[in-house]
């Protein structure tokens, strides 16, 4: 009897304890998060280029960012890896990395560049990584004033060499001050020679002498990455700008204004005023009309 | 008989020991006023509470109340006359009078509201007629002229009675009558002069009173801001003028019944009269506020929607709801019963009207500032919150006793119930009470006229 007590308690104490490690096992892969980091490649211009960042965690069906991850970034070569930088991530779990100028110039001749990122666990995430194959590019627009055409070409470095890139989707923008235009479709796939060609027949207001900066795009391509190229055309009417400072307006100075107000307002005044004079003039009659009855009217003691 | 009984009631009498201990606090509290703005002059509008957020405060609320109050003139005097609504002739006089003492303050506060008083002259110099404030300035300068002229003309035959019943009345008042109204004999062609007067000030002050506080109401219309930013706001001012300007009378009427024992002359007949437009104006003021909150409320354009939180649920709401409840509702209920309208109840709900009327156009100007487009940043704590200073209350309710004290001393010299009026309504009453008796209408009629006739002499 006493026996199966014993048996009884430690079994009981043992599943307590088995209860207890699962919970506190549990609690403690609840607490970390496992994050998702994503790492873009941006090339403007063939000038700038960067590395973006993007760190969030899954709750339920969406994404939410996560502020404050400290990313790592690498580029690896042939025999190394040198480390580029670190990016905290923003609110909205963002960040970016400038590839620097001397980088950029001991890179020139790679025919791929491979980029490595990674966060570190912490207390409340855990480690994850992200690796990122790029191939160099050169995008370049060539537009013809006769015709209005634009020609987007896009190279890539192979074998040392820059050489056409077939199947990239192209898209053509007009950059405005709050966003863009689309010229032409939104997919544009370059040929066998790497191009694509369009034709500009949109009017458009461009600055003062008509000046306009098309945007050629190539988003999210997975093996050239984001690569953006732009050009000054004068395709755009030229922007007039009416100054209305010297004419007569609401908000122009006393003596410039409008006419309509000046003839209205000056009228009603005047035909109001003119009663109220008229009722000046009538009080001053019933004066005289007294003086008549009382006998103190000059004209009548003659 | 009957005229010189009227002569006896209605001719200016001395002040008792209550118009005495009246006219002693109102000019107690015009002196804090003065010293308040005194001090506002001296250091400049910081002695306020308003800053860059809220820079319309108390001043501003006020200004508009005071013109708001002023259009019962064209309504008492000018609507209901030339509607030939008889009952308003012993209410005429109270409401030209309330008229011209409220425009003149109005004017004067906006003075007080600028920190630089003497560059008022600049507006009149520089002035833009494209700006509404200048049509304000013209505007309430005609208005003020008009109610003047409305106020004298009208007067010209009780200032003879009080000449021709010299040995009833003090010198001064008798000397202020003889400067004023001597020239006045009643001969029929000076009494078609006046008539032809009257009728063209009640003709002409009529656009002009909607011209006022339209103006007005465009000095917070024209500008864009979330409350102000509205095409109603014409219309809702004025209709709440009317209100306020009729409550106002109301107050009056019955003040000056009883301190003057005038119930021969303002009957409970007329307080029903009064109780009756007031509903209706309640009724139209309802509508346009019904207007003005439903239509942004519904569409809760962000800056709007920060703005009628404010004062449905947030820091004015208190304020407001007391303002829309007691202010309109319960007084618009008491007045639709017959009992409503005896003149307690009157009295009273007028009271509550005015009050509120007055809080009303605080919640008008105030809030709206508070919420402007852009979000407030970098400023001390106190420009996010609105609290008059003790020289804001101390002027705002010097300028109230000052009109009060004008409406008092108007009341004091001249006849608050038109005597000459009077005399023929009740004349024409005894006259058709006599034709009735008689079936012999012809002799009394010869009777009554001369007996009218009389009274100017």
């Amino acid at each position: 009897m006493k026996t199966t007590v014993r048996h009884f308690f430690s079994a009981c104490l043992s599943f307590s304890m088995i209860c207890a490690f699962g919970i506190l096992m549990t609690g403690n892969a609840q607490d970390k998060i496992s994050p998702r980091l994503d790492v873009a490649y941006y090339q403007m211009d063939s000038a700038v280029r960067y590395l973006s960042i993007n760190v969030r965690k899954k709750i339920g069906k969406r994404f939410e960012p996560i502020a404050g991850a400290e990313v790592r970034l690498f580029m690896e070569f042939s025999d190394e890896t040198i480390q580029l930088g670190n990016v905290v991530s923003s609110a909205k779990g963002e960040g970016k990395l400038a590839l620097s100028e001397e980088l950029l110039t001991s890179i020139n001749e790679l025919d791929e560049y491979s980029f490595y990122a990674e966060t570190s666990e912490t207390d409340s995430l855990e480690e994850a990584t992200e690796y990122l194959v790029i191939k160099p590019s050169r995008l370049r627009m060539v537009t013809e004033d006769s015709d209005s055409s634009i020609s987007v070409i896009l190279q890539t470095r192979t074998n040392g060499n820059w050489e056409p890139f077939e199947g990239a989707e192209v898209a053509v923008f007009i950059q405005r001050r709050f966003g863009k235009i689309l010229v032409g479709e939104e997919f544009n796939v370059t040929d066998e020679i790497g191009a694509v060609e369009l034709t500009f027949d949109t009017e458009i207001p461009g600055d003062g002498d008509g000046l306009l900066t098309l945007e050629a795009a190539i988003e999210d391509n997975d093996e050239l990455g984001n690569v953006y190229a732009t050009t000054h055309v004068q395709w755009g009417l030229p922007l007039v700008i009416e100054d209305g400072f010297y004419k007569r307006t609401l908000w122009a100075t006393r003596d410039k204004t409008p006419w309509w107000l000046l003839i209205f307002s000056n009228v009603m005044i005047a035909v109001v005023w003119g009663v109220i004079i008229y009722l000046i003039i009538l009080i001053f009659r019933m004066k005289t009309l007294s003086r008549e009855v009382s006998g103190d009217d000059p004209a009548r003691k003659h | 008989m009957i005229q010189e009984k009227i002569y006896q009631d209605l001719l200016p009498r001395k002040f008792g020991r209550a118009g005495k201990i009246w006219v002693s606090v109102l000019l107690a509290i015009c002196l804090v006023g003065a010293i308040a703005y005194y001090r506002q002059l001296k250091y400049g509008l910081s002695v306020t509470a308003m800053r860059d957020y809220a820079s319309w405060g108390i001043y501003i609320s006020n200004f508009v109340f005071f013109v708001a109050i002023s259009l019962v003139g064209s309504l008492i005097t000018a609507v209901l006359q030339l509607t030939k609504v008889r009952w308003s002739t012993p209410l005429t006089r109270i409401a030209e009078i309330i008229a011209v003492s409220a425009i003149i303050f109005a004017a004067l506060i906006i003075i007080v509201d600028m920190g630089r008083p003497d560059r008022f002259i600049n507006v009149l110099i520089y002035g833009r007629i494209q700006s509404p404030i200048l049509w304000d300035v013209i505007v309430i300068a005609t208005y003020l002229v008009l109610g003047v002229l409305l106020l004298y003309v009208a007067l010209l035959p009780d200032l003879a009675i009080i000449i021709k019943h010299k040995d009833n009345i003090e010198g001064w008042v008798f000397r202020i009558a003889r400067i004023l109204g001597s020239f006045w004999k009643g001969t029929p062609a000076q009494v078609r002069l006046q008539q032809k007067s009257i009728t063209i000030l009640i003709v002409t002050i009529i656009p002009v009173a909607l011209a006022i506080h339209t103006v007005t109401s465009w000095l917070f219309a024209m500008t864009y801001r979330p409350g102000w930013d509205s095409t109603n706001f014409g219309p809702y001012f004025v209709s709440g003028a009317f209100l306020v300007g009729a409550a106002g009378v109301v107050v009056a009427m019955y003040i000056f019944r009883k301190y003057y024992s005038l119930q021969d002359y303002i009957t409970e007949d007329h307080f029903s009269h009064m109780g009756k437009l007031v509903v209706l104006l309640s009724l139209v003021y309802l509508y346009f506020n019904i207007n003005e909150y439903l239509v942004p409320a519904f569409k809760m354009k962000k800056p709007e929607e920060e703005h009628l939180r404010g004062l449905f649920t947030g820091d004015f709401a208190p304020l407001f709801w007391v303002v829309v409840l007691m202010g309109m509702i319960v007084p618009l209920i008491v007045m639709l019963f017959p009992g409503g309208r005896k003149p307690l109840p009157m009295f009273i709900a007028g009271t509550f009207i005015v009050v509120g009327a007055w809080f009303k156009r605080f919640l008008i100007v105030t809030p709206t500032l508070l919420h402007p487009f852009l979000p407030m940043s970098n400023v001390p704590e106190n420009y996010r919150h609105y609290f008059p200073t003790w020289e804001e209350w101390a002027i705002t309710a010097g300028s109230l006793s000052g009109a009060l004290l004008i409406v008092t001393f108007l009341a004091r010299i001249f006849p608050i119930v038109p005597i000459d009026e009077t005399v023929k309504e009740k004349m024409h009453e005894e006259e058709v009470r006599l034709q009735h008796d008689y079936r012999g209408g012809g002799a009394a009629k010869q009777i009554i006229t001369s007996t009218t006739h009389e009274a100017y002499k």
